[in-house]
């Protein structure tokens, strides 16, 4: 009986190992190869062998992740929607006990939770659960025609955003608005309210949030509008400044790894975090960003194709959330690294050094990889009980249940 | 759910990664040159700056201790010469063009370093360094990959050159590129008139540190990189117009504003003052436990973290008290380091203006409760009467302020600018080091009867009014031992006669019966062998007596401070409960509290007195000039080899009657007694302060 349990899990796993999941997991491992590489460039000094300690520490939580992504990657879609409330009641819960210590121990900013010698960012779950409650929202046969389903998926999307932005960290926070959105807009709200929607949290929004936002916020944001002197600080400026300097000081090909003097005489801040991107750039030039972009681009690519080809809801709106979370984490990152936005203090994801940050990505990677091996759940007519299918079986043929 | 909306969104993503490609194209593609210059000209720069130190003045405002701005020269490593970028560099080139090429970076280093050497003999012989071919029959290949890269970036080659010769290539170095870093430093060494190599030796030392395998990772980066390391200090103002008028020509040596700490009446007061220096290990160490961070060895991006950690942190360049009140005072003079963010451009000229200041926050300044014009005459008057070594001490009877401190001999911060000197004076029994008033402890000799007179009464061993006979020795049977000749022999004397007279074989015989234990118990009460714990840094406690008690009833076998006999003088002229001395206005020393009644005071006093006034007083002599003042007065004489060669004493307080102030003189090694070499100075003291502070001492 053991042998036959084996059998049926080992055939369970190499099931649906087609190509959008392998383009995932292909297209993910470059950017982390690319991550590790230049963790290492950037924080551990060229006299150190590979790996030196960032880099070391850095690998240790790839390995986490690729663990926590290949497990992910092997649970039913449908357990994610039956984890959804819990798990999002759960990362909620972590996220009010910071709160809670921020203001009994009238810490600054609060975003970590530590035990032992392991610290957590409830925030980066946070941002998995969003997603999965949004997708849970939407029930078969349910839709989001009325302002009241609407005004629900909102409420939702809203909890984790404020509690994030009040830690503070407004870039994980803004990262959340798009994300909803994108997911709203697969969701099938009507044009007109959806550009209703995003016009108002542009025009209310914006102004409304101005107070509440942190002096060297404002800053960064003045600084990028040109009125960087009105404070008399222009921190985020400069760290933009540099970071375009040795971007743009790497040329066509580069100055080679470990050659990239901007950033490592240390004008570039944060070069092993949020600005990675500005060492890629320094030492591998125009190749080696350009490679990274598309590297982005492929794995967003599949992740919404992987989405489209999901005939069941909730798989194809958890897809579209986090292929949107990771696609515009990196396009925020990346245009701010090159000048196109203010600095924001968003990690790069799968290439930035982080802790959370990686094993979490990793595992979101999981959720879609799983997606993409069982696209459509079907009990098929003959009775022949539960089980997967491939995307070619004809749906007039599978009734969708509801998980 | 529709699944077509799926398309605008892969579509937004397509475009968004289109314009950050567009973009990547313009800043790599493009504009690349101009970035690649900014990069090798561009640096930003916090600089932090030590604080000064605050001030130390005397109680009527006069500075005693102040810090003046000066300039010193710092080198960084990684600034001063790109040998090891470009020595990594051309290996990176030379072997992915050539993979027979055998040379390592650590071998093309070195090679490099052996062209370093010819510059160096040039440079002795005042040769004009002229370009020196460095590795001849380079292959083509090889070659024309160096050209071109030099062609490309020749920010990242300075001093290097690829020039086709034949069929081959020849690199040749140009010292003033390559080596500029040490030209710089070899030049500094000549306008300064050092000997060669005494800076770069400094520099060497810093590459021996970031090439020793047993230093941490870590702590190698930061010498390289980060650590600003003094090369000289105090710049003379030409070197300062030339280093910043040309830094190009003196690449990685840093002007730094840093601050000489100064006492402008040097020596006076010197040994209480103490000195100042740069940090040492130790200190550093001390530092370091206490998780005190020096300011200028983090790596900070903004100065939010300074602002944090500024307050309990130092700067390397701070001057620290070493010894003295300098050392004593440390946590209130020293001050709060400040910092500035700037952009410099590749001369080190800031761009524009500051992008954050800090600015550091002076210390507090110290009043101390001594009048140094005061202190002053009484040293000038010590050595016009040819006094070597000597202290004069004096105390408000109110306060306790030590408003007269004088010691001799002066010893000022010339002993740490010249190492012989210093060696010369470090003996420990000439005392150079010490200030004669709190820190060396000598015999108090017949000073030390008033203690006695005081126990004995207190203890009922004696009235005021018993006599006895003084044939001029203790033990008629043992006539060379224990013997008294402060005066005629066979007169009779009361305590009050004894101590105006200092008549040794009285107070023998209230030594024999007090015993040693009741009389340092009472020398306890009163202040003797404890410290006055007023703030000052080197106090000694001396010596008690250990035996003997006769010996030590007329102060001889145990050693007190002039500080100490000025507290039992003010203890008597308080008659009793007197104040804790001050020599720091805000801080009180530990006030004294004799158990002694009232009346035993007085029986003192009258002795004290009597031995100005009445004839046969030790300090009664019209000569010494002090029977004209209200004043009450001890003497002793301490003999210290068989020369003619005392530790003078006089101890005392003026007016009698609700005194002012009480006193201690001790002149050392003179050849005079107590009241001969003493009192004519307090007399001199009394009238100089009925001149210039309005004091009225007359009787």
């Amino acid at each position: 009986m053991i042998t036959l349990q084996w059998n049926r899990w080992i055939d369970d796993w190499r099931k649906g190992w087609a190509g959008p999941a392998i383009l995932l997991v292909l297209s993910g491992f470059w950017l982390l190869m690319m991550g590790t590489i230049f963790v290492h460039s950037a924080a551990d000094g060229p006299e150190t062998g590979f790996p030196g300690p960032y880099a070391s520490s850095h690998l240790k939580k790839i390995i986490v992740g690729v663990v926590a992504m290949l497990a992910v990657s092997l649970v039913h879609p449908r357990r994610f929607r039956q984890v959804a409330q819990l798990f999002f009641a759960a990362s909620v819960a972590l996220l009010a006990l910071l709160l809670l210590w921020k203001w009994a121990t009238g810490a600054g900013v609060v975003r970590w939770i530590r035990f032992g010698g392991i610290g957590l960012q409830p925030s980066e779950l946070a941002k998995i659960s969003m997603v999965l409650i949004l997708a849970d929202l939407i029930r078969p046969g349910e839709g989001v025609g009325g302002w009241r389903p609407i005004a629900r998926w909102v409420g939702f999307a809203s909890i984790p955003f404020l509690l994030i932005a009040a830690q503070p960290d407004l870039g994980t926070a803004l990262i959340l608005i798009p994300t909803a959105a994108m997911m709203l807009w697969v969701a099938g709200v009507s044009v007109r309210r959806f550009v209703l929607l995003m016009v108002l949290a542009v025009v209310i929004g914006g102004p409304a949030s101005w107070p509440l936002l942190r002096d060297y916020q404002k800053d960064r944001i003045l600084s990028y509008v040109g009125f960087g002197e009105v404070s008399g600080e222009s921190e985020g400026g400069y760290q933009v400044a540099q970071s375009i300097i040795a971007i743009g000081s790497g040329g066509p090909t580069g100055k080679g790894l470990h050659m990239g003097s901007h950033h490592d005489l240390g004008y570039v801040p944060e070069d092993h975090n949020d600005f990675i991107f500005s060492v890629i750039g320094e030492e591998l030039g125009l190749i080696g960003t350009l490679s990274v972009v598309v590297g982005y681009l492929i794995l967003v690519w599949t992740m919404l194709g992987v989405a489209w080809n999901c005939r069941e809801p909730f798989g194809r709106l958890v897809a579209v959330g986090l292929a949107s979370q990771i696609g515009f984490q990196a396009a925020i990152n990346l245009s701010m690294t090159v000048g196109l936005i203010p600095v924001t203090g968003l990690p790069l994801p799968f290439v930035s050094y982080g802790g959370t940050s990686i094993v979490v990505s990793l595992a979101a990677l999981g959720i879609v990889v799983s997606i993409a091996r069982n696209p459509v759940e079907v009990i098929h007519p003959d009775g022949l009980g539960r089980g997967s299918s491939e995307v070619t079986h004809r749906p007039i043929r599978a009734k969708v249940v509801r998980t | 759910m529709q699944r077509n909306r799926i398309i605008p969104i892969a579509l937004l993503f397509l475009l968004m990664s289109v314009g950050i490609a567009a973009r990547l194209v313009q800043l790599q593609g493009m504009d690349w040159r101009d970035h690649a210059l900014r990069a090798s000209n561009i640096h930003r720069s916090i600089r932090y700056t030590p604080a000064p130190r605050g001030q130390i003045v005397d109680s009527r405002g006069v500075i005693l201790a102040r810090d003046e701005p000066a300039v010193r020269a710092t080198f960084l490593l990684s600034e001063l010469e790109p040998v090891r970028w470009v020595a990594r560099r051309l290996t990176k080139i030379l072997r992915s063009n050539d993979d027979t090429f055998p040379w390592n970076e650590d071998v093309l280093w070195r090679s490099i370093q052996g062209a370093r050497e010819q510059i160096r003999e040039q440079f002795a012989r005042d040769i004009d360094h002229q370009e020196h071919p460095w590795l001849t029959r380079v292959d083509p290949q090889c070659g024309r990959a160096v050209a071109r890269a030099i062609a490309r970036r020749p920010e990242d080659f300075p001093g290097i050159h690829a020039v086709k010769a034949g069929d081959s290539y020849t690199i040749s170095i140009d010292p003033d590129g390559l080596f500029a870093g040490e030209i710089g430093i070899r030049k500094m060494e000549k306008v300064l008139a050092l000997e060669p190599g005494e800076l770069w030796s400094k520099v060497e030392l810093a590459y021996d540190r970031v090439q020793d395998p047993d230093v941490k990772l870590q702590e190698r980066e930061w010498v390289f990189r980060r650590q600003r390391h003094p090369l000289h200090e105090d710049v003379p103002p030409s070197l300062v117009v030339a280093i910043s008028t040309e830094p190009e020509k003196w690449p990685g040596i840093h002007l730094e504003e840093v601050h000489d700490r100064v006492h402008p009446l040097d020596p006076f007061l010197g040994q209480l003052l103490g000195h100042t220096g740069l940090p040492s290990q130790a200190i550093v160490d001390a530092w370091e436990s206490r998780q005190e961070p020096i300011i200028d060895r983090l790596v900070l991006r903004d100065l939010r973290v300074f602002e944090a950690v500024r307050m309990y942190s130092h700067h390397s360049a701070d001057r620290v008290g070493r010894s003295g009140l300098e050392s004593a005072l440390e946590e209130s003079l020293r001050g709060v380091p400040g910092a500035e963010v700037r952009i410099l451009d590749q001369r080190r000229r800031s761009v524009g203006s500051a992008l954050d200041v800090a600015n550091a926050i002076k210390g507090s300044d110290t009043r101390l409760t001594i009048d140094s014009q005061l202190s002053r005459f009484c040293i000038d008057q010590m050595q016009e009467q040819g006094v070597q070594t000597g202290a004069v001490v004096m105390l408000d009877v109110r306060s306790g302020a030590a408003f007269c401190w004088a010691s001799l001999p002066q010893q000022g911060m010339e002993v740490y600018r010249d190492r012989d000197l210093y060696r010369s004076r470090s003996q420990p029994r000439d005392g150079w080091f010490h200030d004669r008033v709190s820190a060396w402890p000598v015999d108090p000799g017949s000073t030390f009867k008033t203690v006695v007179g005081l126990a004995a009464l207190q203890e009922g061993l004696v009235t005021a009014d018993e006599k006895i006979v003084c044939n001029g020795v203790l033990d008629p049977g043992r006539p060379d031992r224990s013997r008294c000749s402060n005066h005629p022999v066979g007169i009779t004397v009361d305590l009050s006669d004894a101590l105006a007279r200092s008549c040794n074989v009285y107070f023998y015989k209230l030594g024999q019966r007090l015993g040693i234990d009741k009389m340092i118990a009472t020398g306890e009460s009163l202040g003797l062998w404890q410290l006055s714990r007023s703030g000052i840094a080197s106090e000694a406690v001396g010596l008690k007596p250990r035996a003997n008690p006769v010996g030590t009833a007329i102060g001889r076998g145990f050693t007190v401070t002039p500080l100490q006999m000025a507290r039992v003088a003010l203890s008597i002229a308080c008659r009793g409960k007197s104040p804790g001395v001050k020599v720091v206005t805000t801080i009180d020393g530990e006030a004294a509290q004799p158990e002694i009644e009232l009346r035993h005071f007085e029986s003192v006093i009258d002795g004290m007195v009597s031995a100005v006034r009445d004839r046969g007083g030790t300090a009664s002599r019209s000569s010494y000039g002090l029977s004209v003042f209200d004043v009450a007065v001890k003497s002793g004489s301490a003999q210290i080899s068989s020369d003619p060669s005392y530790h003078a004493w006089l101890i005392g307080f003026t007016p009698v009657v609700e005194p002012q102030f009480a006193f201690a003189i001790s002149l050392q090694d003179v050849p005079q007694h107590g009241g001969e070499a003493c009192a004519p100075l307090l007399a001199s003291i009394l009238e100089w302060l009925e001149q210039h502070r309005g004091m009225e001492l007359r009787r």
